[in-house]
């Protein structure tokens, strides 16, 4: 009886073990669920069109919290083809897009883009939390080369001359490069320019460098591996120097009206002669000047010196136009 | 559990046969105040390196432990003590959001039995009430920490290591008690244990052993101060 009674503070401590210490405190991270409209992939084409005229990559963009990364990337389209798809640890995706020679192909494309949430999460540190987003575009790829282009348009204004053409309804190409060359009365090349556009730009040129004589341009477009290479136009300027050389050795110039500078308040007019091969630019100077083109003279009679080659530079100023040079190469034995 | 139950069993019984004199029962439960320097710092090592920003929500310290034990007059005013007793603590390492939750949990408990001399003062006031006592025994301690890591709806994983190891203790103690109802006693009990741990090995490999960060043995250091009622039963 005694035993039984001596057991029976154990019975009561054996029982207390349910009061053994049991880790319960918990840290609750206020971190939010990723939200699905911070995803999205957007690429360099405006709306849901990609039209691919070369088999230069393309390049998607997944915007997407900072410590998110791409784990996975899904391309699949209406046709046969789907083209290479490849992503690094960044946030951009390159797809060399699907493209037959000769065939137009045309459908539907949709990415599908994994990324880890980045959220912070539990479950996004263990790599367990992602957020897929999809996305849709037109595609159309069409490498069949277009036809050639060319200057469709030339316009004098203020002196400049604007040079502006038409790219077609059919552009499958990304950039095209304009020539200009531009040549003096003797046919001599004096200038001569490459100026590159992509098709996005507004297919016009100021062309300020000329001086006189004739200018030509040419229209080249560029492809992948192959340029097409469009008609030459020529333009005459309209402005033309001259000069006679009378008995008395006194030498006359003559140049025409200048019609597309009616609407310039100010004017002015300034002949240079200058030997050449020699850096004398004020050896001799004429200058006329007016307030109106109408008080303009058309000729200008000096003497010059024999056995000289004479530079004749003659300068047109405006406030409304940069200045101009237009240069005459006169000899005198 | 069978050790926990031999030696409840074994305290029981055993001076109802040794000391044919009366005896006294007592119930003890205390706070204790632990040392664990060790064990804090292997759970230190586990906030550090893990790849889950986890939170140290509880640290391995102080709890509840409770012991009982058998007193037989020896006479002369002495009287010795067979106890036995259960501690336990841990601490706890926790984070959760809403996508889950990843915890470890450290759990110790301590099995201890043991002697203890008593003497009651010579005062004459107090020759009644107080009493100073000593003693000594041994513990055994399982220390088990459970890693858990569950991603609502999607996985759970979990990871359980269990280690095991025996140490001594020695310490003073002093006691006030007081009747209270017919043969109860109700007492205040104030005492030191200074531990000496054993290495902490796996349950099935005796031959491996936990170790600090510094890479000496860890154990289980129950050292500290309890303090706590006793409920004594005079038969």
């Amino acid at each position: 009886m005694r035993s039984f009674t001596s057991l029976c503070p154990f019975i009561l401590i054996f029982s207390l073990t349910a009061c053994f210490y049991s880790p319960s405190e918990e840290y609750l991270s206020n971190v939010l669920s990723p939200n699905t409209e911070e995803y999205s992939i957007r690429t360099n084409t405006s709306g849901n069109t990609i039209s691919v005229i070369s088999s230069d990559p393309i390049f998607f963009y997944v915007s997407m919290p900072v410590k998110s990364e791409i784990l996975d990337v899904v391309i699949d389209s209406d046709f046969n083809y789907l083209g290479a798809i490849s992503f690094n640890s960044g946030s951009s995706i390159q797809w060399i897009p699907p493209t037959v020679n000769g065939q137009r192909l045309e459908g539907m494309i949709r990415l599908t883009v994994i990324v880890s949430s980045g959220s912070g999460s539990l479950a996004d540190q263990v790599g367990s939390e992602i957020v897929v987003i999809t996305r849709e575009w037109n595609y159309t790829a069409d490498l069949t080369p277009p036809a050639p282009i060319s200057v469709s348009n030339i316009e004098s204004q203020e002196g400049d001359l604007i040079i502006s053409w038409d790219l077609g309804q059919k552009i499958n190409y990304k950039s095209y490069r304009l020539e200009i060359n531009h040549f003096d009365s003797n046919n001599q090349l004096y200038h001569s320019k490459l100026v590159d556009f992509n098709t996005n730009q507004t297919p016009r040129y100021i062309d300020r460098d000329f001086l006189t004589g004739r200018a030509e341009y040419t229209l080249t477009q560029i492809m992948q591996g192959l340029e097409i290479v469009g008609p030459t136009v020529s333009h005459e300027y309209d402005f033309n120097l001259s000069f006679e050389l009378e008995e008395d050795r006194s030498l006359t110039l003559f140049w025409n009206t200048l019609p597309h500078y009616n609407n310039v308040s100010e004017l002015s007019l300034q002949i240079d002669l200058r030997i050449p091969g020699l850096y004398i630019p004020h050896m001799l100077r004429e200058t006329l000047e007016s307030t109106r083109q109408t008080e303009l003279n058309t000729d200008f009679a000096i003497a010059v010196e024999d056995g000289y080659q004479w530079i004749i530079i003659m300068t047109i100023k405006s406030n409304t136009n940069p200045q101009r040079q237009i240069e005459e190469r006169i000899i005198i034995d | 559990m069978k050790r926990l139950i031999f030696i409840i069993a074994t305290i029981s019984i055993a001076p109802s046969y040794l000391f044919a004199q009366e005896i006294k029962l007592y119930l003890h439960p205390y706070y204790g105040s632990y040392r664990m320097k060790e064990l804090q710092e292997i759970q230190q090592v586990q906030l550090s390196e893990s790849v889950i920003p986890l939170r140290e929500t509880e640290e391995i310290r102080g709890y509840w432990g409770y012991e009982a034990g058998v007193q037989a007059d020896l006479g002369s005013k002495s009287f010795l003590s067979v106890y036995g007793g259960l501690n336990s603590t841990g601490g706890r390492l926790h984070y959760s959001d809403y996508s889950g939750e990843a915890y470890v949990n450290n759990k110790l408990r301590g099995t201890h039995l043991g002697l203890q001399y008593s003497l009651f003062a010579l005062s004459d006031t107090l020759q009644e009430n107080l009493s100073f006592g000593f003693r000594a025994g041994v513990s055994f301690t399982s220390f088990n920490s459970q890693s858990v890591l569950a991603i609502n709806g999607l996985q759970s994983q979990q990871e359980n290591s269990e280690f095991r190891g025996t140490g001594f203790h020695i310490g003073p103690s002093i006691q006030y008690n007081f009747n209270v109802f017919q043969k109860i006693d109700l007492g205040l009990n104030i005492r030191y244990e200074y531990f000496f741990p054993g290495k902490l090995s796996p349950k099935n490999n005796s031959d491996a052993y936990l170790v600090t960060p510094k890479g000496e043995k860890a154990g289980a250091d129950w050292s500290g101060l309890r303090i706590g009622l006793v409920i004594q039963l005079n038969p």
